[in-house]
């Protein structure tokens, strides 16, 4: 692999994780993340392993795609990403704890290297999956279809939640028009120059 | 200069602790989701460094297979997360998770 794609390739990496960690607008991290996991996908291409790259970017994306289209369709779910709070004042803290481990991280790599020295494979990774590691092909299938259960059965809407929100926006609404109806009568009130509700003229 | 594993090992570390500190620091559990994985993916760069930066030979991809695994980890670690997330959000209308962890829901 060409050295200076990779470093560029790293140096987009590390700038988009940390676009994902620090930015405060959930949107925007949402996006760095989508960026990233974009260049992770051409990074492993460049590599040679295609066919993860393929598997990052269509879960990845697919994934973020889906948690957008259902924070877009539920107009009360907006607000829960609108809101990010700001960081801890012990922020610190945690970059300390972070930091420790990636060091921690780089010598039990330093340490193990010799044993990671597989080599690049002829066997296709679709063959491997398939006649070689089936167990771990047919867990990691099991996984996903507990995750996408599980996560349907948590973000289900119950009979009451449903009618709880159908209560709450029709509120919403009606107090909207009041309040529209409040203000179209004070400014009929004002044109004509009679007295308003609040003693103006 | 040739791109070797130890590019990739140093690489995963950074992103592994980025992803880490995102965890520990985020407070919007949204935002916690999402520094999770960027933590994940910190294996998946190993893996396939590791795999195909080696000294050649003909063994099948196994880091593949293992790389392939965590990204599916990934996506049932982000689906219920995210999921946990919505509904603790329908519960309280809180979006810190500091204040959600006294609070009842």
């Amino acid at each position: 692999m060409n050295s200076i794609a990779f470093y560029l390739l790293a140096a987009l990496v590390v700038a988009g994780s940390g676009a994902v960690v620090v930015l405060p607008r959930l949107r925007d991290a949402g996006f760095a993340l989508v960026a990233t996991a974009v260049v992770i996908a051409i990074l492993s291409a460049a590599a040679g392993a295609d066919a993860v790259a393929v598997t990052e970017f269509v879960i990845v994306v697919g994934s973020v795609a889906a948690t957008w289209a259902v924070l877009r369709r539920d107009s009360s779910y907006r607000e829960s990403a609108r809101s990010s709070p700001r960081l801890p004042r012990r922020s610190w803290l945690a970059a300390v704890v972070a930091a420790l481990l990636g060091l921690l991280l780089l010598a039990v790599f330093a340490v193990s290297s010799d044993a990671w020295h597989i080599g690049s494979g002829t066997a296709s990774l679709i063959s491997v999956l398939h006649y070689r590691a089936v167990y771990a092909f047919m867990l990691a299938v099991l996984l996903a279809a507990a995750g996408i259960g599980g996560a349907l059965l948590l973000g289900r809407l119950s009979h009451d939640e449903r009618e709880t929100d159908r209560a709450v926006e029709s509120r919403r609404q009606r107090e909207e028009r009041e309040r529209r109806r409040r203000e179209d009568r004070e400014a009929a009130r004002r044109q004509r120059g009679g007295p308003t509700r609040t003693g103006e003229r | 200069m040739n791109v070797g594993p130890g590019h990739f090992a140093v690489l995963s570390a950074i992103v592994f602790a980025l992803g880490l500190y995102g965890v520990l620091s985020r407070r919007n559990p949204l935002g916690v989701v999402m520094s999770l994985w960027v933590l994940f993916s910190a294996p998946v760069i190993a893996l396939v460094g590791f795999t195909h930066t080696g000294l050649g030979g003909s063994q099948p991809p196994v880091g593949d297979a293992l790389a392939f695994f965590a990204i599916v980890a990934v996506a049932a670690e982000g689906g219920l997360g995210v999921a946990l997330a919505l509904l603790l959000w329908r519960r309280s209308h809180n979006a810190d998770g500091d204040e959600l962890v006294e609070a009842d829901v």
